[in-house]
C-alpha cells in the first residue's frame, strides 16, 4: 500500500478515537460517586479518556506532516503497488464466525460446529469439489467428537 | 528435610499420578482459554482420598504442566495457550516463521524447566523472608511496580512508539467497562448486565491473537505456507547457546519468582516484564521480535519462575499469590491444613513435600516435553484451511467454559474482529494486552493508596520501595525516549 494511504488511515484513525475518547469522557458524568469516596470511580476513565486524546492529536499532527510530504511524491510516481485483498473470503469467514456465535446456543454445540468447520474449511480451500467437502464433512464430524468427548468426559463441561 | 520432603514425594503411585498430572495439565495449558487454575479444580475430588503430601504433589504437577504447556500454541500457532505465554509469542512464532520450531519448542522447555529450578532455589531458601517483605507491600507500592510494569509497553512496542502508547491506551479504556474496582460502580455498561462484569482476560486474548488471525489469513487468501519442520535432535538447543542464555535465564527466573511472591499480580506480568528486561539489557535490542531466542528464553523462564514464587506467600503466610494458588489453598484446607507461618515449625514434612513435589514436577515436565515436542511439532504440518476452523472452535469452547457463559463466546468474536480492525490501522496488540492486564491493577491500588492517605501523593515518595520502583520507572522511560531520539537521528541522517 502507498505510504500516503497509510498516513490517511491514520489520520482518521486519530479522528474516530478523539469521538470515542469524547463521549467515553461525557459518559463519566454519569458515574455516580454513592459511596462519596475522594477518588471518584469517574476518576481513572478521565485520564485514560484525556490521554487517548492527546496522543490521538499528536498522531495526527504527525501523519498529516508525514501525509502532506509523501502525497506529491506519490503522486507522482504513480505507484501500483496492489495489495492482494480476498474480500469476498474474508466476508464469508466473518459472516460464518459471527453465526456460529449466535447459532451455539440456539442449534447446539454438535450441529453448528461440524456445519461452521465444513463451511470454513471450504471458504478457505483455493480449489472445491465435490469430493473435498465430503472430506472436509467426515473430518469435521471427527473434530467434533473428540472435542465432545473431551470437554463433557475429562473436562466436565457441559456443552450448548 | 528437604531431602525427607523429596522421598515422600517418590513413592511409585504418587509419581505416576504427577506424570498424569503435568500431561493434563500441559493439555490444558497448551488449548486456548483453558487454564492451569480450571486443571487444578478439576482435579481436587480426586485428592481427596489422597495423603496431604501426594495430594498436593499432584496439583503441583498440574499447575506446573499448566504455566508451561502454553507455550506449545504461543510458538507454533502465534496463540498464548495461557496468558503467562504471551511474551513467548513475540520471538516464539518468528522462530516457527523461520524454520526453527523444534529449536523455539526446545528452547522454550528447557528454560522454563531452570526457570523452575530457580523458582525451587528461592522457594527453599528465602520463602519466610521473601514473605516478609511482600508483606511490606502496600497499595502505594503495588502503584508503583504496576507503574513501573507500564513502561514495558515501550520496550515491547515494534516501530512507532506513540502507536504502541495508544495501544496500551485503547488496552486500559476497555477495563474501564464493567464495574469499578473498589467501590462496585458500575462505568459504561449502557444497561446491559452481561458487561457489569467486564471482559474477562482469556476471551480477550484469545479472540485479538487467536480469532482475528482467521480473518487476516481470509483477507490474504489462504496460502500453502510449509515451513520447514525438520527432525528435532535432543532439545535443538546447543550447550554453548545455553552458557549465553543463563544470565538470561537467572535473570527472568528471578523476576518471575518475585512477581510470583506478590499476590494477585499474575504470570502474564512476570513474562512481559522478564522480557521488557531482556531486551533493555540486550546488545542488540533491535533484534527482539524477530525470532530470536533470547526473548523466549525470558518470557518462558520468567513464567516458570512465578510457580514457586507463588507457593511462597501461600505456605509462609497463608496468602494465595494467583488464581492457581488460591485454589491450591482451598485443597490445603479440605486436607486439614491451615497454612501460614505456623506450618513450617508444626508440619514440616508436608512444606518440604511440597518443595520436593516442585523440584520433580519440573523434572516430569522437561522429560514429558521433551518427548512431547516431536509430536507438538506435527501441528505445523496441518494445512491451515483445517488448523484455523480447528482452532476457532477449540478457543470458543475453551471461552464458553469459563464460566458456562455464551456471552464468552460472543467476546471472543467481538474482539477477534476488533483485533483484525486495529491490525489494519498498525495498532500492535502485545502493548494493548498490557494496557488490558495492568490497567485494573493500576486503577484500584491508585486509588486504594489515594483514599488510605486522604488524596495525599507523598507516600509515593516517601516509601523506600515505592520510590524504588519509581526511579526504575523514570529510567526506563529516559533510556526509551534517548532510544527514539537515536532512531531518530538515524533515520534522518542516513
Amino acid at each position: 500500500m502507498n505510504d500516503y494511504k497509510v498516513y490517511k488511515k491514520k489520520i482518521f484513525f486519530g479522528i474516530f478515537l478523539i469521538i470515542f475518547s469524547f463521549f467515553g469522557y461525557l459518559n463519566t458524568y454519569n458515574i455516580s460517586n454513592r459511596a462519596h469516596l475522594e477518588v471518584s470511580a469517574a476518576f481513572f476513565p478521565r485520564i485514560i479518556f484525556l490521554g487517548l486524546t492527546i496522543f490521538s492529536i499528536i498522531l495526527i499532527l504527525v501523519n498529516y506532516k508525514n501525509y502532506q510530504l509523501k502525497k506529491g511524491i506519490s503522486q507522482n510516481k504513480k505507484c501500483n503497488i496492489k495489495k492482494d485483498i480476498h474480500f469476498k473470503l474474508l466476508f464469508l469467514s466473518l459472516l460464518n464466525c459471527l453465526a456460529y456465535g449466535f447459532l451455539l446456543n440456539k442449534i447446539g454445540f454438535i450441529v453448528i460446529s461440524i456445519l461452521f468447520l465444513t463451511l470454513q474449511m471450504t471458504i478457505m480451500t483455493e480449489k472445491i469439489n465435490i469430493k473435498l467437502i465430503i472430506k472436509y464433512f467426515c473430518l469435521s464430524i471427527f473434530i467434533v467428537g473428540v472435542l465432545y468427548y473431551l470437554f463433557t468426559n475429562i473436562f466436565y463441561v457441559p456443552l450448548p | 528435610m528437604l531431602l525427607g520432603g523429596i522421598i515422600a514425594v517418590l513413592d511409585f503411585h504418587t509419581i505416576l499420578l504427577m506424570f498424569l498430572g503435568v500431561i493434563i495439565g500441559i493439555i490444558f495449558g497448551s488449548i486456548p482459554g483453558m487454564t492451569a487454575t480450571m486443571a487444578v479444580v478439576l482435579f481436587i475430588p480426586v485428592t481427596f482420598s489422597m495423603d496431604p503430601i501426594s495430594g498436593m504433589a499432584v496439583m503441583i504437577s498440574l499447575y506446573v504442566g499448566g504455566i508451561s504447556g502454553g507455550l506449545i500454541p504461543a510458538v507454533l500457532l502465534n496463540m498464548p495457550g495461557t496468558p503467562s505465554s504471551i511474551a513467548s509469542t513475540f520471538d516464539g512464532y518468528p522462530l516457527t516463521q523461520k524454520g526453527k520450531a523444534g529449536k523455539a519448542l526446545g528452547t522454550a522447555v528447557v528454560v522454563s524447566f531452570l526457570g523452575g529450578v530457580i523458582s525451587f532455589l528461592i522457594l527453599i531458601f528465602a520463602s519466610p523472608l521473601l514473605a516478609k517483605v511482600a508483606l511490606k507491600f502496600g497499595p502505594f507500592e503495588y502503584f508503583s511496580l504496576i507503574f513501573f510494569a507500564l513502561t514495558m509497553i515501550a520496550t515491547v512496542t515494534r516501530g512507532s512508539f506513540l502507536m504502541g502508547i495508544i495501544s496500551g491506551l485503547i488496552g486500559m479504556s476497555i477495563t474501564l467497562i464493567g464495574m469499578a474496582p473498589v467501590d462496585g460502580v458500575d462505568r459504561f455498561t449502557f444497561g446491559f448486565i452481561q458487561l457489569k462484569q467486564g471482559f474477562e482476560l482469556l476471551p480477550v486474548l484469545i479472540g485479538l491473537f487467536a480469532v482475528s488471525e482467521i480473518f487476516k489469513e481470509a483477507e490474504s487468501g489462504v496460502k500453502k505456507e510449509i515451513y520447514d519442520v525438520k527432525t528435532v535432535k535432543g532439545f535443538g538447543l546447543s550447550f554453548k547457546e545455553l552458557k549465553e542464555q543463563i544470565f538470561n535465564v537467572v535473570r527472568s527466573g528471578v523476576i518471575g519468582t518475585m512477581i510470583g511472591i506478590l499476590p494477585g499480580i499474575g504470570g502474564s506480568t512476570a513474562s512481559i516484564l522478564s522480557y521488557g528486561q531482556a531486551k533493555k539489557s540486550s546488545k542488540y535490542p533491535e533484534k527482539f521480535g524477530t525470532g530470536i531466542i533470547d526473548g523466549l528464553v525470558a518470557s518462558e523462564a520468567g513464567n516458570n519462575g512465578l510457580t514457586g514464587g507463588a507457593l511462597v506467600p501461600l505456605l509462609a503466610l497463608g496468602i494465595p499469590g494467583d488464581s492457581t494458588t488460591a485454589v491450591l489453598l482451598g485443597a490445603l484446607m479440605i486436607q486439614g491444613v491451615q497454612p501460614g507461618p505456623l506450618l513450617f515449625k508444626t508440619n514440616p514434612k508436608l512444606i518440604y513435600g511440597i518443595f520436593g513435589a516442585l523440584l520433580i514436577a519440573n523434572f516430569i515436565m522437561l522429560l514429558v516435553e521433551f518427548y512431547g515436542i516431536r509430536i507438538f511439532i506435527n501441528i505445523l504440518k496441518i494445512p491451515k484451511e483445517i488448523l484455523l476452523p480447528i482452532v476457532f472452535v477449540t478457543c470458543s469452547l475453551g471461552a464458553f467454559a469459563l464460566n458456562n457463559n455464551i456471552f464468552s463466546v460472543y467476546v471472543v468474536i467481538a474482539f477477534g474482529i476488533i483485533g483484525y480492525l486495529l491490525s489494519k490501522v498498525g495498532i500492535q496488540l502485545a502493548p494493548l494486552i498490557i494496557g488490558f492486564i495492568l490497567g485494573p491493577m493500576a486503577e484500584s491500588n491508585l486509588r486504594r493508596a489515594l483514599m488510605s492517605s486522604s488524596g495525599d501523593l507523598t507516600p509515593l515518595f516517601t516509601s523506600p520501595i515505592s520510590l524504588l520502583f519509581l526511579i526504575a520507572t523514570l529510567i526506563s522511560v529516559i533510556s526509551v525516549i534517548f532510544r527514539q531520539y537515536r532512531l531518530y537521528r538515524n533515520t534522518n541522517f542516513n
